[in-house]
């Protein structure tokens, strides 16, 4: 049985890298591709009204507040569903345009000899970050809806400026933590 | 006599590897990788010698040579570097400050070994001094072919053939002596036939990869060259925070 076991293993890994590898091959191939054009525009992160007022409206709850107040509550379920769909796609895009953004990044860094290693391993650590945040909103979307996602970061945020309020009182000015992700007002309602 | 078969089919694969890189005029592409191979073959003929004439001797000569190779080993990867990053000297300016650290960090473990044993090999046994400077090898491997996945470097057939193959070979002797003495004895009856297979394998993938030299390709020309490299990466940096800003935002409005 244990035989058997080594060689299931083994053929498992024989197969398993070559398929990775030309995935990789071919996932690369597609984003070059991708790349090619947006490599002309930047993304319009925060800059255009017109996207920011659209990106607020899907977690925006007076929509789903009006449909679950004129319509039956199957409609009201099927226009929760159909927000979550939304939500899930404007984040991904969110995500594919910052994947761009550091890959063109990254292909420009490569050729470049001034490149200083620990601007590098910040600017990494930063695109971790992002992922893990927007990976982790992702999965609450996916599990609770846009709505209670909102609300959930809304807390978030205020226990974290909470706290860092607090962090400001206790510690002395040299060590306070600065976190500028925070500094976010919410955006009037429309 | 299946082993015999299969030491002979090794020896066989690694000439054609070399008669074609001599043929082919590839050797001084890759100095390093052919110098190990060379040393494996000639390496390979000899145990055979002794261990039908000397039989006694096998042991002390597998052992002292396999050391040689690790050597060697650590060449090639040095070689990997050297030609995989030659064109993008940002990224081999990265590789230069990372690769140390994982050295050190991998290479500590024989350094502690070493200064806590009494004998000048810092294992308990050679096998755990190979798998140790196998471990090195692998971390060094790896963070290299991690570096050229973020940095998107291209791979030739060439090289993609050299790393394919060497990262297999270290991995499964990682492997056996890592897991050898663990996995009891239907694994150590069968490892011996199971890793020479796999140097078989390794053995096509660089007759494949290396039958003829594959130039580089034409580098493509890119507009963000000319820009300074703090300005590239501030922008970056502020473009990174304005999405996540941009999200965070969004969701909370």
């Amino acid at each position: 049985m244990s035989a058997q076991l080594y060689f299931l293993v083994i053929g498992a890994i024989a197969v398993a890298v070559p398929v990775l590898v030309l995935w990789r091959e071919r996932q690369r191939g597609l984003n070059e591709n991708l790349l090619e054009g947006a490599e002309e525009t930047s993304p319009p992160f925060g800059g255009d009204p017109v996207t920011s007022e659209l990106s607020a409206r899907i977690f925006d709850p007076e929509d789903s507040e009006f449909v679950a107040g004129e319509t039956s509550r199957q409609t009201a379920r099927s226009f929760r569903r159909q927000r979550a769909v939304l939500a899930l796609d404007w984040l991904g895009e969110v995500r594919k345009e910052v994947s761009l953004l550091m890959r063109a990044h990254r292909r420009a860094a490569r050729d470049n000899p001034d490149l200083t290693p620990a601007d590098e391993l910040k600017l990494g650590f930063e695109f971790l970050l992002f992922q893990v945040t927007t990976g982790t909103l992702y999965l609450v979307i996916w599990l609770v809806g846009p709505l209670h996602a909102a609300r959930l970061v809304g807390y978030s945020l205020e226990l974290a400026g909470q706290l860092r309020k607090l962090s400001e009182d206790i510690l002395p000015a040299g060590t306070r933590v600065a976190v500028e992700l925070l500094d976010i007002e919410p955006q009037a309602k429309n | 006599m299946f082993l015999i078969t299969l030491w002979l089919m090794a020896l066989v694969f690694e000439s054609l590897v070399l008669v074609r890189a001599a043929l082919g005029n590839v050797l001084k592409y890759y100095p390093f990788f052919y110098l190990y191979l060379s040393c494996v073959l000639f390496r390979d003929a000899s145990l055979m010698a002794v261990y039908y004439l000397w039989p006694r001797l096998y042991g002390y000569a597998y052992w002292y040579s396999e050391f040689l190779n690790v050597a060697l080993g650590c060449g090639v990867v040095w070689e990997v570097y050297k030609v995989a990053l030659s064109r993008y000297p940002g990224a081999a300016r990265m590789a230069r400050n990372v690769l140390p650290f994982l050295f050190v960090f991998a290479a500590s473990r024989i350094f502690v070994k070493a200064w806590n044993s009494p004998n000048w090999i810092p294992g308990r046994t050679t096998l755990e001094t190979e798998r140790d400077l196998r471990i090195v090898q692998m971390a060094l491997l790896l963070g290299l072919v991690a570096l050229f996945a973020y940095y998107a470097i291209p791979w030739r057939r060439n090289l993609k053939g050299i790393i394919y193959g060497f990262s297999v070979f270290v991995a499964t002797t990682v492997i056996h002596l890592t897991f050898g003495n663990y996995l009891g004895e239907s694994f150590r009856y069968l490892w011996p036939y199971i890793q020479p297979m796999v140097y078989i394998v390794v053995l096509l993938i660089w007759c494949w990869t290396l039958w003829s030299y594959e130039a580089a390709p034409e580098l493509e020309t890119n507009p963000r060259l000319e820009i300074d490299y703090q300005s590239m990466a501030a922008a970056t940096k502020r473009q990174l925070r304005a999405a996540h800003t941009f999200v965070l935002k969004a969701i909370r409005s």
